[in-house]
């Protein structure tokens, strides 16, 4: 019991972080994805004015 | 599944989430001083929009969200190089417990939504990100420390007893 909550929350950890981590280093210095991307997690996308 | 193979899955799902998590704190923390991500940077121009006050706070500060952003840091180079896993853990929780629960907060969008002052695509954008900001790293983080747990166990003494000086050679 105490291996298969710990496979379950294993694998949703995987899961989160493959999407997290995997959208992050697509937009690298907008490498794979631009930045514009950030607003389907934005109400108001006043964030993604680049710093150049 | 087998108990082999589910004893495989957990061995490697370790190293998987150090990685995962290892490399979003580096990226996150690192862009503080290198604008590589659409967040905040040291050296946007002031008043530049933020996801809530108490980060913009934090900014104006002039130390508190740079000492948040080295701890992060830190943590990725931890789980990358695999030293020093388990105390860096427990030292980074604070910063990743208030990523995720300023993620979290989304009960004042629903609440504006239900009263008509906020589209629902404004819940939408908030769920996504609670569950994928805040929540991925809450919950790596999180089955981390369980993965760990065994170097834990020795801090978790009802009655501990300081380092006997007199004893000591």
């Amino acid at each position: 019991m105490k291996r298969k909550a710990m496979a379950a929350l294993a694998a949703l950890a995987i899961l989160l972080g493959i999407v997290s981590t995997g959208w992050m280093l697509a937009v690298v210095n907008q490498w794979l994805l631009p930045w514009s991307t950030f607003k389907i997690f934005l109400p108001d996308p006043g964030y993604l004015k680049p710093n150049r | 599944m087998s108990a082999d193979r589910l004893d495989r899955f957990l061995t490697l799902s370790v190293p998987a989430v150090r990685w995962l998590l290892g490399v979003q704190c580096l990226l996150s923390g690192i862009n503080w001083w290198f604008k590589i991500l659409p967040f905040p940077n040291l050296f946007d121009p002031p008043g530049m929009p933020v996801k809530s006050a108490i980060v913009g706070v934090m900014i104006q500060s002039g130390w508190m969200f740079t000492a948040a952003k080295a701890v992060e840091v830190l943590l990725g180079l931890s789980l990358l190089f695999n030293r020093y896993v388990p105390v860096m853990l427990v030292v980074s929780f604070p910063v990743i417990f208030m990523t995720f629960i300023l993620d979290a907060l989304i009960g004042p969008t629903v609440m504006a939504w239900l009263q008509g002052a906020a589209p629902i695509q404004h819940v939408l954008a908030k769920l996504l990100d609670a569950t994928f900001f805040g929540g991925a790293v809450i919950v790596m983080q999180g089955y981390l420390m369980l993965a760990y747990f065994d170097s834990y166990r020795p801090m978790l003494q009802a009655r501990a007893r300081p380092t006997d000086w007199g004893a000591q050679p």
